[in-house]
């Protein structure tokens, strides 16, 4: 190796010691359905996101008790004398 | 699946091993929306390289490099919307790899000062990794394999880019979020350090 000094014997010797490598196709393909999953995750209207969707329901059925309970009181006051 | 979506093969040169250049503005018009079919096709066509960038940089480790390889394409899939067309999406994919192997080895970094037993088993393995490359390669390859792991990660980083992805100052230099004249400093730095590791006299 002592007639190593140019940058050509530095490119050479880099290249032999880091040949291309490559993912094993089981990791690959594991990746690309995660990618694709996180694609229409991201892709997917804002309102049927995951957190977005539950914060919705949760409005509507917070808002559906209340004007039950709102109902109840109502009625509960016009049947009284 | 790829297979669910009309994935669009427009994108790549005969090679398939980059996306040619006429078709690379469509391309991008596509990722920023988050195309399915565009994103297999990044993914399709990167993969390996960013996977053998990334291999070598992390001391050729298969589970390391492959959970960077993940963080990259995730965080590229996120910042997608964000991508302005100032560098190549090779360079670009490249600059988030680099900077996931550098936040790999900070946390690395960080968690070192609780492990005892642990370092000593990698430590372990390095040594089995260092015995079978020497029986598979041969002295000379082996010895550079060495050297370049024992390298600073920012030399080392530098080094594969020039070196083995053969890439020029100006592409190394957005990848590494350097100036150029920065990056050439760095380069003859990185060299000079290979060379006091591999025992052999400098450039004149």
């Amino acid at each position: 190796m002592a007639g190593l000094t140019g940058e050509n014997e530095i490119r050479e010797l880099l290249k032999s010691a880091c040949p291309p490598a490559a993912p094993s196709p089981e990791f690959k393909d594991q990746l690309l359905q995660d990618l694709t999953h996180r694609v229409e995750g991201l892709t997917r209207p804002r309102w049927r996101q995951p957190k977005v969707g539950a914060s919705i329901a949760a409005a509507v059925i917070s808002a559906a008790i209340g004007y039950g309970i709102w109902l109840g009181q109502a009625m509960e006051a016009t049947l009284l004398p | 699946m790829a297979q669910t979506y009309k994935i669009r093969a427009v994108y790549n040169t005969p090679m398939a091993d980059s996306i040619s250049k006429t078709n690379e503005a469509q391309f991008i018009k596509d990722l920023r929306r988050r195309d399915p079919g565009a994103v297999a096709q990044l993914y399709n066509t990167y993969a390996d390289r960013i996977y053998s960038l990334v291999f070598h940089q992390v001391g050729r480790n298969h589970e390391v490099a492959q959970d960077i390889v993940q963080e990259t394409f995730v965080a590229a899939l996120k910042s997608a919307t964000k991508f302005r067309n100032q560098s190549k999406v090779y360079t670009w994919l490249c600059s988030i790899a680099n900077n996931k192997v550098s936040d790999f080895y900070r946390r690395q970094k960080r968690q070192a000062k609780y492990q005892t037993m642990e370092a000593l088993e990698a430590d372990q393995i390095g040594d089995e990794t260092l015995a079978a490359d020497f029986a598979e390669t041969g002295e000379r390859q082996a010895d550079a394999r060495q050297a370049l792991s024992s390298l600073p990660l920012h030399y080392r980083q530098v080094l594969i880019l020039k070196y083995v992805e053969e890439m020029p100052v100006l592409q190394i230099s957005k990848i590494m979020g350097r100036s150029p004249k920065s990056i050439e400093g760095l380069l003859t730095r990185a060299r000079k350090e290979l060379r006091a590791k591999l025992a052999i006299p400098s450039e004149g």
